[in-house]
């Protein structure tokens, strides 16, 4: 018996239909007086109506529109937990989903969209892993389920057992998205069921089925053999690139630049002063960057302190890219969006791009 | 029902001029597979690629060939391929201890051209390619590509046609001036003798001769097989008309459905369906399609041409999945 916590963001995706890119703060009130509907209680349905494995999953639910009320009299075995008013907001989600935790929930499961996504990276972090219904306006962050029966069947899998990988939770300007600029970052990483594929035997039958936390420690073993003495690394934020610091026992700021020179840190979370100063204190250097999330951006999302003017300093053939087979498996390119079309400009063509250990995948950069 | 489309095998069985004479080869499993047959082979082999006999490595399956060839030739060498590419390559170029480069192909083209290598070709490479490409069904690169490749000395490229049949489009004749060329074929595909597992290398002396000490005793089944299946071009043939009038006709249907396809030079057709999970829905209707979640998404399926019958029903499922 798997006990799993289920918590709505009942306004998420409300924005949408009347042309409002999103319910942040009190825009969803707005959305109301437009005539926007609710539309999270059809989606957690579907994916209530796809679970395979109800008998072995005890529900912790938060009260309410929050989830109570969604799932009450569809044959689940549940108990509520936590207080809302009429109203609710990003704090009754943060606190539920704390409350959760303290609970021993083995895996969260909410709807919702990129700003739910933060508040619950906010409460549980990595503790537990999480199963995400996208049901929001906006839905950048990779840690969402393709749909709600994609979402089910991640219930089903982690119920059945399995590992889990780490997924972005992106932070995107509603400010900004509401004039059509997509200014996101990097906000952290959740934990989701790694749904690995039901792969048929073929004639050869053995794929090469490495898990993401294989694949990673691999690049790392790869980019760690080539370093070189006396050689700046301006580390990019990420999963990927905190892999290769992990290995030389070295701290990394998860989401931000680090610098480091002959196996040791010198400038952590870095903003773009404090890396030109760097920058004139070392001849050479080298960046190493991932791609962010579905959309493979690798500068200008999530890094924007690697700034046009660093970029062209440190020079093309200077910038490493490193991610894990999977991710550039869904990417059909790579992209820039550094700001200076100049700088966008050099980088685009043809590159390298660190997938393994002695492993590189030929692929595009456009802007 | 129960439907294999995911093998690229011939639908049917070869005709009764293949089959009896295996039969009875039976007879003589006792026996090691005569010379005399293993060089009526090459004979015969060497008369349908118009290669001389003297450069042919014949095998036991071309997955033994590809192994062999990867091994004996990334010795100091990178290797390139494509990606996606046939799986054993992609296998077998990641248990070397060579540094592997691979060449994404984007779609809709799935086509590979100079400007990826960068400077990749002037360092001692081994370069394997399959043309036309599986899972993708498209051809890689063009001939006057395929030559300035060649002209680099530093370069080995071995080009896997096990899809020759029914692309018509081979690198064979280039043999005679890049002595860095390699062709590898099959009996597998067109000739429907996948179970057999005949295959074959044409290449110059000086790959050849890498090959010295690794020849292996070929069954005599597959040898006899082989050897009346050369003498009987026209079934293959017959079959090949067959695969494009039934590959035409399933490319319209589904692209009708809002499926999306690509151009295929195989007996098999790439489709970008939309649905996730695609090939394990299929599975639960009794449908086994190519899997090829891992290399392209789980949205692709990769579908061999099969009977008509076959090709009906997984029409049928595939339409009813796209409307749920």
């Amino acid at each position: 018996m798997k006990k799993i916590g289920l918590l709505i963001n009942p306004i998420a995706g409300m924005g949408g239909s009347v042309g409002l890119k999103g319910t942040d703060g009190n825009i969803y009130k707005k959305a109301i007086k437009m005539g926007a509907q609710p539309i999270t209680p059809k989606r957690l349905n579907e994916l209530l109506l796809k679970l395979e494995n109800k008998e072995d999953i005890f529900f912790l639910v938060a009260p309410g529109k929050m989830g109570a009320d969604l799932i009450k009299n569809k044959g689940f075995r549940f108990n509520t937990i936590g207080e809302i008013g009429k109203d609710t907001s990003a704090e009754d989600t943060k606190i539920i989903a704390k409350m959760m935790l303290e609970e021993n929930i083995e895996l969260l499961i909410f709807c919702g969209g990129d700003g739910t996504a933060r508040d619950i990276f906010d409460a549980i972090g990595l503790a537990k892993p999480v199963v995400a219904i996208p049901s929001g306006v906006k839905m950048f962050s990779s840690v969402f389920a393709l749909n709600p029966r994609a979402a089910a069947e991640m219930v089903d899998t982690f119920v059945k057992g399995t590992d889990t990988q780490e997924k972005e939770v992106l932070d995107i300007n509603e400010d900004s998205f509401r004039k059509g600029i997509l200014d996101s970052r990097l906000y952290g990483y959740l934990k989701v069921p790694n749904v690995k594929r039901l792969l048929q035997s073929g004639k050869i039958g053995s794929k090469i089925n490495k898990t993401a936390a294989e694949n990673k420690v691999e690049i790392a073993d790869h980019v760690i053999e080539n370093m070189k003495d006396d050689i700046l690394y301006l580390m990019g934020p990420g999963t990927t690139v905190k892999t290769i610091t992990d290995a030389l026992n070295l701290p990394k700021t998860l989401l931000g630049i680090d610098a480091i020179y002959n196996n040791k840190r010198v400038g952590e979370d870095l903003n773009e002063e404090g890396i030109l100063r760097l920058l004139d204190k070392y001849n050479n250097v080298e960046i190493i960057v991932s791609p962010i999330g579905g959309q493979g951006f690798i500068f200008g999302r999530g890094n924007k302190q690697l700034t046009p003017k660093i970029i062209s300093k440190v020079g093309k053939e200077k910038i490493k890219i490193v991610a894990t087979a999977d991710k550039m498996k869904g990417l059909m390119c790579l992209r820039v969006d550094t700001g200076d079309i100049k700088v966008d400009n050099m980088l685009k063509g043809y590159t390298k791009v660190i997938i393994g250990y002695k492993e590189e995948l030929i692929t595009q950069i456009e802007c | 029902m129960r439907i294999r489309l995911d093998k690229n095998e011939m639908f049917k069985p070869p005709p009764k001029e293949i089959i009896d004479p295996v039969k009875e080869s039976i007879e003589n499993i006792n026996r090691y597979t005569p010379q005399v047959k293993v060089e009526e082979l090459i004979g015969l082999i060497s008369d349908y690629t118009k290669v001389p006999q003297d450069s042919i490595i014949l095998s036991s399956a071309s997955d033994i060939l590809i192994k062999e060839f990867i091994y004996l030739f990334t010795r100091n060498r990178q290797i390139i391929i494509a990606d996606p590419t046939f799986i054993l390559i992609t296998n077998t170029a990641q248990k070397t201890s060579s540094p592997l480069l691979k060449i994404k192909l984007r779609e809709p083209e799935f086509k590979i051209s100079l400007e990826q290598f960068g400077d990749e070709i002037s360092k001692p490479t081994l370069i394997v390619f399959d043309n036309p490409n599986n899972p993708t069904g498209s051809l890689l690169l063009n001939k006057k590509d395929v030559k300035t490749v060649l002209e680099n000395e530093n370069v080995i490229f071995l080009i896997d046609e096990a899809y020759f049949e029914f692309s018509k489009i081979s690198y064979a004749n280039l043999l005679n001036d890049f002595p860095n060329l390699a062709i590898l074929r099959t009996l597998s595909k067109s000739f429907g003798l996948a179970g057999s597992g005949i295959g074959y290398i044409l290449c110059g002396d000086a790959i050849k001769k890498k090959f010295i000490g690794l020849e292996i005793m070929l069954p005599y089944p597959s040898v006899v097989a082989a050897i009346n299946a050369l003498q009987n071009l026209e079934y293959m043939k017959k079959y090949i008309n067959e695969i494009e009038k039934e590959k035409k006709r399933i490319i319209t249907s589904v692209s009708k459905m809002g499926i999306m396809v690509f151009p295929s030079y195989t007996n098999f057709i790439l489709m970008k369906t939309g649905i996730q999970n695609i090939s394990e829905n299929l599975v639960k209707l009794g449908i086994y399609v190519h899997d090829v979640s891992e290399q392209l998404g789980s949205e692709y399926i990769r579908v061999t041409v099969g009977t008509e019958k076959e090709n009906d029903y997984f029409l049928s499922y595939i339409e009813q999945l796209t409307k749920s």
